[in-house]
């Protein structure tokens, strides 16, 4: 998927973050006002199944679209190989925009490690 | 195709303006307007000459009063640098401007203070007009300059240059103008509203970039100090070789603002309605000054809970742009908004849109359709309900 769809598409985003269904909620801002929110369950099966809602610049949104499409259906150990910087080309992310990333990473950190204690 | 809705930003030059460039770069004006001895330079200064008139006759000027320069930046710097220069006797004088001014005229008052001299800024109101009553306040006994910008290049608002011009001319201030976005746009009388000095762009009103003016009243300044030497060209304040092509572009912009000034304004005050009655179904937004004493071709929208890089990036079919550049990864919030008193929020949210002589109606409709659509857009991702 390229920026502009991945900026635009919603396949994923969280419709109502008060309508959480068992859903368990991660969230990671940064110092411009920038945040992401992850919501994460484990299915019977033990994959996974990833919504989100963010704010912020063109660039996070295109990221975390990509980033959480590659989320679902995965097992704990699946998400935990995952190597987000691997995406930064994706979407020819600019060096001074690298911060999106380590806020996408923590909060997947911060998903982990509730779908662990779950 | 992308629809252009950055007109502040700067405007494509008018046909009739490439034409006439077009022209004097054939013809035999190629000569430097002041080589006087023959006849390239003549043809040349002729035309040089009657562009100044053209330029003076917009203004209600003398051309003898009608200063070439590179554009509004440099005229900004001739303007308070140069005064300065040549008034400085070693005494410390007190200026007074605000941060609604263009960078140019901030960092040209930053310049002057590091000589010594005292520099005020005066609070606009909340919607970004300097009030008289405000800068009389302020204005002390030892003032000598009062810098107003005539239109605001962020929010459109308009300030009571009359006024304010009357006010100074009484207490015997100098007043500089900056008219980069109001030239050619509104009307300007440097008589009726006792202006000492005013800055104008040609590339803000259909004419070239790299050309400007300053206008420099006889009567009160006359003089200001030259802040490029090497020439003695515009009678010893401005040295450099005119550029004769983009000085008649300048002055053909001039003279056809002049002819459509009135019908300009109308068209794109129907451009701001079309455009705001679509935008009212939308909730959750503001206008950053107001649309009284505003130039309607400039529009702030501010969207408190939205990120303004995302809504340019969504609205992929129009030329808009930042209100502001707090967004940006390295630059300083917009020095303009924050002195009217927005909060970070509203900095980061709020965009500008900007309509021109060549922008339809229909164009106006379709930007604000899609300004709701990008709106919506990001509501969703926020987890906000459609």
């Amino acid at each position: 998927m390229n920026q502009k769809d991945a900026f635009f598409d919603t396949k994923h985003v969280m419709k109502d973050s008060n309508m959480k269904d068992g859903l368990i909620e991660e969230q990671t801002s940064s110092s411009n006002g920038m945040w992401l929110k992850l919501f994460s369950r484990l299915d019977s099966n033990g994959k996974s199944e990833v919504h989100y809602n963010v704010h912020g610049c063109p660039h996070l949104i295109a990221i975390t679209s990509i980033v959480i499409g590659d989320l679902q259906k995965k097992t704990i150990q699946e998400l935990e190989s995952l190597n987000i910087n691997e995406y930064a080309d994706s979407i020819d992310l600019p060096k001074t925009k690298k911060d999106r990333l380590f806020l996408l990473e923590d909060a997947l950190k911060g998903c982990i490690k509730h779908l662990k204690k779950d | 195709m992308t629809t252009y809705l950055d007109f502040a930003s700067t405007t494509p030059m008018a046909p009739e303006v490439i034409e006439k460039m077009h022209a004097v770069m054939k013809e035999d004006s190629f000569g430097n307007p002041s080589s006087l001895d023959h006849e390239f330079g003549l043809a040349a200064n002729k035309i040089v000459e009657r562009s100044r008139a053209e330029v003076a006759d917009l203004i209600n000027a003398n051309p003898d009063e009608i200063l070439w320069t590179s554009g509004a930046t440099e005229s900004n710097n001739l303007a308070i640098v140069g005064f300065h220069q040549f008034q400085y006797k070693n005494q410390a004088m007190s200026f007074f401007t605000s941060h609604l001014e263009h960078k140019s005229v901030i960092e040209c008052m930053d310049s002057i203070e590091a000589l010594g001299s005292k520099v005020s800024f005066i609070k606009p109101n909340e919607k970004g007009r300097i009030d008289l009553k405000t800068l009389s306040d302020q204005v002390d006994e030892d003032a000598v300059f009062v810098s107003c910008m005539h239109v605001n290049n962020e929010t459109g608002i308009i300030n009571d240059i009359e006024k304010i011009g009357k006010y100074c001319r009484e207490n015997e201030i100098i007043f500089h103008v900056d008219a980069a976005q109001s030239i050619g746009k509104i009307p300007i009388d440097v008589d009726d509203m006792c202006i000492d000095l005013m800055s104008m762009s040609a590339h803000k009103v259909y004419g070239p970039k790299g050309v400007g003016a300053l206008y420099i009243n006889k009567k009160s300044i006359g003089r200001v100090k030259s802040i490029i030497v090497g020439g003695g060209q515009e009678r010893g304040m401005r040295s450099g070789t005119l550029p004769t092509h983009q000085i008649v572009g300048m002055a053909t912009a001039y003279k056809l603002s002049k002819q459509r000034m009135h019908e300009d304004l109308e068209h794109i005050t129907q451009c701001q309605n079309s455009f705001l009655k679509k935008l009212s179904n939308l909730d959750d937004w503001k206008i950053n000054g107001s649309k009284e004493h505003s130039y309607p071709g400039i529009l702030s929208i501010c969207f408190p809970d939205l990120y303004s890089e995302s809504l340019i990036y969504a609205m992929e079919d129009f030329a808009i742009s930042r209100g502001s550049a707090c967004s940006s990864d390295h630059d300083e919030p917009s020095h303009v908004l924050k002195s009217m008193g927005l909060v970070d929020d509203e900095i980061n949210g709020t965009i500008r849109i900007s309509f021109g002589r060549t922008t339809s109606i229909e164009q106006a409709e379709l930007a604000a359709s899609e300004l709701i659509n990008a709106v919506l857009h990001l509501r969703k991702l926020k987890g906000g309900s459609q």
